[in-house]
């Protein structure tokens, strides 16, 4: 029996079957990926490990209290008497923290070494999620600035580009410290 | 003469359209790929803060979200200070036991403490809760916690 040719199947539509998956994408497509500050949450102190603020002389610690104000914050140095703070603008904050990181011990009330530097942050309870953002956000604006102006008088490169080893040079040079306590009442 | 004969009366031959399949199924590809359908439906306000100094957060799989806002609808319309994983509105007691399944979900030993929180409080969210969630992410966490305190890009 003589096999009869097959009819060949139209392929024109495959463009609007084609067409109409694309749109469903499209307009189903959300592209932005979640962006955020990083942090690590340490785990609760327990007996064997209880914190040492005490031991660390108190110029190095910068307190930045949130209250409920949501465009300034209160800093203290613990040299300073407490409640003895002063009010600043958030979007000053960033100086202000790049001055104490990186006193070197010039003034007598800043951090006397960057690696020695620690930032605490205590907010009211009340304060808002908003203002603590900003001000993470301004510790994190004024290390990466210090640790980009130290690699580039370093290894003549920007922070980000750096090889491995020299990233953790730069990191330890300006290590992160910080701590984040809530007020309770 | 007749060398130079004009071509006038010859017809351009019409564009195939034969490719134009191929070149619809790549985007449609590109977009298959790219795309992320909305994973859960936000029973809560969620109005992201902004920032500067943000990264991005890489493999999907090792991210775990924790909504904080207000609610929406119904019932807990405007009512403060909720939390949403999943698609649940929960409690904060809640938070332990699902950071443990969702590690025990992670199956490589060594990437379990890679897990990450996306963190997504909305900015008039109060801090003395926050603080609350934050205690629990670090009672259940004896080595450290990863977290990242999402926020949207500031733009100058």
């Amino acid at each position: 029996m003589a096999r009869r040719d097959l009819p060949e199947i139209n392929a024109g539509s495959m463009a609007d079957i084609a067409f109409l998956l694309l749109i469903f994408f499209l307009v189903t497509t959300t592209m932005d990926v979640d962006t955020g500050i990083k942090r690590k949450l340490p785990p609760l102190p327990d007996e064997t490990n209880q914190p040492q603020e005490s031991q660390m002389l108190k110029n190095n610690i910068l307190v930045i209290q949130l209250a409920t104000n949501k465009d300034v914050v209160l800093v203290e140095t613990g040299a300073e008497e407490s409640g003895q703070g002063k009010t600043l603008e958030i979007y000053k904050l960033k100086q202000f923290i790049k001055e104490f990181v990186d006193n070197n011990g010039k003034n007598i009330h800043l951090s006397d070494q960057p690696d020695k530097a620690v930032i605490s942050i205590k907010s009211s309870a009340k304060a808002n999620w908003g203002t603590f953002i900003a001000t993470q956000d301004a510790i994190s604006a004024a290390y990466k600035e210090l640790r980009n102006a130290e690699s580039i008088r370093k290894f003549g490169q920007e922070y980000e580009d750096l090889n491995e080893d020299q990233n953790s040079e730069i990191k330890n040079i300006y290590p992160l410290k910080l701590t984040e306590t809530v007020k309770e009442n | 003469m007749s060398r130079f004969k004009k071509k006038k009366g010859k017809k351009i031959g019409a564009i195939s359209t034969a490719s134009l399949p191929d070149i619809v199924f790549m985007l449609l590809f590109f977009f298959m790929v790219a795309t992320v359908l909305r994973e859960v439906d936000l029973k809560l306000t969620n109005e992201l803060p902004k920032a500067t100094e943000i990264k991005k957060l890489k493999r999907k799989s090792l991210i775990m979200h924790i909504y904080v806002g207000s609610g929406k609808f119904g019932d807990l319309k405007g009512v403060p200070n909720l939390i949403q994983l999943d698609d649940a509105i929960s409690e904060v007691k809640d938070i332990g036991p699902y950071l443990e399944m969702r590690r025990a979900r992670v199956t490589a030993e060594n990437e379990k403490k890679l897990l990450t929180t996306s963190f997504k409080a909305d900015e008039n969210a109060q801090m003395f809760f926050i603080n609350e969630i934050m205690t629990e992410l670090r009672r259940y966490s004896p080595f450290g916690h990863p977290i990242s305190y999402t926020t949207k890009k500031q733009i100058e």
